[in-house]
């Protein structure tokens, strides 16, 4: 309803307003015009808002203008026409009453006044700039101006979270963790050690420039007492990201390392395969190794969809002669071969889409690429040694993870069709293969705080004894307690039982605060008769107790 | 407790009715017309608040226990209001520094359950959870999770109960009980002021109707000169003395947050 102007992309006001600060002596101007400010705001939308509900309020014509602070911010101000000291005041005085802060900004010397009416008049663009008679420093005045709004200082406001003139935000947390594992049976290779000591840092930093864009990294470190594979670093983040908005749409851009989950269910995530398994980690492949990638999203009104290409492949981790859980041979990847002619170089590619339809939650991904699971064989080295040297195939993967949110049930599925693969037999093999659970939580149970949630999942893969992992056909079953205490302990139960065989593996994680930065976590790993079929087998005396001890910043 | 009401109803009743059948029909008239003053209260309430368009602030809670031993939460949250339907909501959690960066997605919706999507940054994992434990801890606090999530008007039915002084201003107090059969509460006192009908003083009564938490509310300020917001939210549990205290700081309205924030792709992006 106002001619509201701003002075976008005005360079001479801005120099106008580098000189003013230049020059000393120019906040004690006498006789100033200049213009009422009731508001300082990142958003020109939110100011000219603003600026009409105000100028309503108040019955004069209010305008935003652009202003730039000292550090190269920009602020879209709401002010009043151009007039004498005076005038100003009285308008000033005026919304004081009506409880609305506001104060009084001179003119710049150079710039022409507005005409001396009782009816102050939006300033023009030219003569947009001002400078602030008090507080005196302009950036402290863009402080003001924000406090005046019953705003500060806070980690969102993109302005003021930091003193540096390039980024809007500087984040720097990470953890410590000191663990330690016990395996209480002798060591069923030679080698093995049985009681290794570790110690895990931990970093993220997070940097947000004033235009946008953002650049994460995070980097990891391991060091393990007894297994020199286990000891590794590795660059889990390390992406530059764009944000873009396009009307009810918005896109993003990732480039550099990072992770990407995919998957609904808690035992084996068929379809997240964009990164590789950092298996010295730990036995249950949740842990991942940081993937070069070029990471596109698109989310739309419609669903999400996400294009990956990623140049370069990562091998999978295995633990060292002095680990436990490992084959009687070590896996030597030296000697890794691969399917494609550009080795390591090929360029694999992944699209998924996902959407939400009120309780249920879906995505259909697609990968084309070298497999991120080795076919492992016998080979023997150059000095006579025997060992597994890995083999990444050519493969082709089609996906679907699904939940559906009712009520305190969770209904999960996820499943692939995987072609490329090689069988545990070494002949290429199509296959499906799907993980189908189900979850309840029973909400403060036995009337205490304490919440219980049952879960139960059942992997199959089609290719039965002819599977390369574990879960070719098993059911786990489990139970959550969270105590909702200050500490915030919780404690997972579960057993992942062979459904045609006998083999379990039994599994208790315990994790409990101690105080606002340190953080205990405890777990037990129990491989019970296994048969000499499974794929576990030859870890059957590595069952352990992980006690570990973690302080956060 | 329709029984005790339509009991006071009829001592009421009683002083001007001459008959029995008379006075029952005044106790349902008069209930009627507490339910609809308490229904209008609440709708009038939600009037004011309607406009905001967004906001985001800073909150800190402080767990106390009996002992007086202290324990520290800190949070940032963002509120995006939505025609005609419930707020979306986004917390992100800064302490405990054990749970850094996990971030909490709620689309509240007016009658339907609400959705709600967690995110763990360790495994950089977005899960869509359950909405169905309302009268669960939020955090470990005092608070439980419905007790976080704005009061829809759908949400409650309602009685106005009476007027009385609170500080300087008047107070009206209305019940209100809880439609959802998973609440944690049979119903809840609220004390709202006359002029602007901000909240001071709730009173929760858990399923055996037990006084069990009140929540008392101070240090409003007013924003873009309509909506009142309160710096310090004191909930204390009379049946186990411990208590929250939770300060709100910072809050800015209006800002420049997108749509795309409150959605499982921006979930991911939460720093």
């Amino acid at each position: 309803m106002f001619p509201v102007i701003a002075g976008r992309g005005q360079p001479c006001a801005v120099a106008t307003l580098v000189l003013a600060l230049a020059s000393p002596g120019f906040g004690a101007v006498p006789d100033a015009t200049g213009v009422a400010v009731f508001g300082s705001y990142l958003n020109a939308l939110n100011a000219e808002r603003e600026a009409e509900h105000l100028g309503e309020r108040l019955g004069v014509a209010l305008a935003v203008t652009e202003s730039v602070v000292a550090d190269g911010a920009v602020f879209y101000r709401v002010v009043s026409g151009t007039m004498p000291e005076r005038g100003v005041r009285e308008l000033i005085a005026r919304a004081a009453e009506r409880g609305q802060d506001a104060w009084f900004a001179a003119s710049v010397a150079a710039v022409p006044t507005g005409p001396e009416s009782p009816d102050p008049v939006p300033p023009k663009a030219d003569r947009a700039t001002l400078v602030e008679v008090a507080p005196v420093a302009a950036e402290d005045a863009a402080i003001a101006a924000a406090e005046s709004q019953g705003r500060r200082q806070t980690a969102f406001d993109v302005a003021h979270s930091s003193r540096s003139n390039l980024f809007a935000r500087v984040d720097l947390t990470g953890s410590l963790s000191a663990e330690s594992r016990m395996f209480y049976r002798d060591a069923g290779h030679m080698g093995q050690g049985s009681h290794p000591n570790s110690l895990v840092g931990r970093l993220g930093l997070y940097l947000e420039h004033r235009a946008g864009w953002s650049f994460t990294l995070s980097p990891f470190y391991r060091y393990d007492s007894d297994d020199p594979s286990r000891t590794h670093a590795d660059v889990h983040e390390a992406y530059a990201m764009f944000v873009g908005d396009g009307g009810d749409a918005q896109w993003e851009l990732r480039v550099g390392a990072d992770r990407v989950f995919w998957g609904v269910v808690e035992s084996n995530n068929l379809v997240d395969i964009v990164n590789q398994v950092d298996l010295v980690e730990h036995p249950d492949e949740k842990s991942k190794l940081g993937q070069f990638m070029t990471h596109l999203t698109y989310a739309a009104p419609w669903g999400v969809v996400e294009f990956l290409g990623m140049p370069y492949h990562r091998q999978r981790t295995f633990p060292g002669r002095a680990g436990r859980l490992r084959f009687p041979w070590l896996v030597d990847a030296d000697l890794a071969t691969y399917e494609s002619s550009a080795g390591d170089r090929h360029v694999d590619l992944a699209a998924r889409y996902s959407h939400t339809v009120g309780a249920l939650d879906f995505g259909i991904s697609a990968f084309d690429g070298t497999s991120r699971e080795p076919f492992l064989s016998p080979a023997v080295r150059p000095d006579g040694d025997v060992v597994l040297a890995p083999h990444y195939a050519e493969i082709s993967q089609l996906g679907l993870d699904s939940q559906l949110t009712l009520g305190a049930w969770l209904l999960k599925l996820e499943g692939i069709h995987r072609t490329g693969m090689l069988n545990r037999l070494g002949s290429e093999e199509a296959y499906s293969s799907f993980v189908l659970g189900g979850e309840y939580s029973f909400y403060s149970a036995f009337g205490t705080a304490l919440d219980v949630t049952v879960l139960t999942e059942w992997c199959y893969d089609e290719r039965g004894v002819r599977s390369t992992t574990k879960f070719e056909n098993d059911i786990l079953l489990g139970a959550r307690l969270a105590f909702n205490d200050v500490q915030g302990t919780e404690l997972l139960v579960s057993t992942l039982q062979g459904a045609d065989h006998d083999s379990r593996v039994f599994s208790v994680e315990l994790n409990r605060r101690l105080s606002d930065r340190w953080a205990l976590e405890a777990e037990v790993i129990a491989l019970r008769e296994l048969d000499p079929t499974d794929i576990l087998y030859e870890t059957r005396r590595d069952s352990f107790l992980e006690v570990g001890l973690v302080y956060s910043f | 407790m329709t029984l005790n009401l339509a009991s006071r109803g009829l001592v009421g009743g009683m002083v001007v009715a001459v008959t029995t059948a008379a006075a029952l029909g005044t106790a349902a008239a008069e209930l009627a017309e507490a339910q609809q003053k308490g229904l209008d209260i609440a709708l009038e309430a939600r009037a004011k608040k309607v406009g905001f368009e967004n906001f985001t602030a800073s909150q800190t809670m402080v767990l106390r226990n009996k002992q007086g031993r202290e324990s520290r939460r800190a949070l940032r949250v963002k509120v995006m209001e939505v025609q005609d339907d419930g707020d979306r909501s986004l917390f992100v959690f800064d302490e405990p520094r054990d749970v850094q960066g996990t971030a909490f997605l709620i689309h509240s919706h007016k009658e339907a359950a609400d959705d709600q999507w967690l995110f763990l940054p360790a495994l950089k994992r977005v899960k869509r959870i359950s909405s169905a434990n309302r009268s669960g801890s939020f955090m470990g606090s005092e608070f439980a999770y419905e007790d976080m999530s704005p009061p829809e008007v759908e949400r409650f039915t309602y009685r106005y109960e009476r007027d009385e002084p609170c500080g300087a201003l008047t107070c009206t107090v209305v019940e209100r009980v809880p439609v959802d059969a998973k609440s944690g509460y049979s119903r809840q006192l609220v004390w709202q002021d006359t002029e602007e009908l901000r909240l001071w003083k709730v009173e929760y009564f858990d399923r055996k109707n037990a006084h069990l938490k009140t929540l008392t509310i101070d240090g409003y300020e007013r924003y873009l000169d309509r909506y009142w917001q309160a710096s310090n939210m004191t909930m204390v549990n009379h049946l186990t003395g411990k208590s929250t205290v939770l300060t709100w700081e910072d809050y800015r309205f209006r800002t420049d947050l997108a749509a795309g924030e409150f959605t499982q792709t921006g979930l991911r992006r939460i720093r």
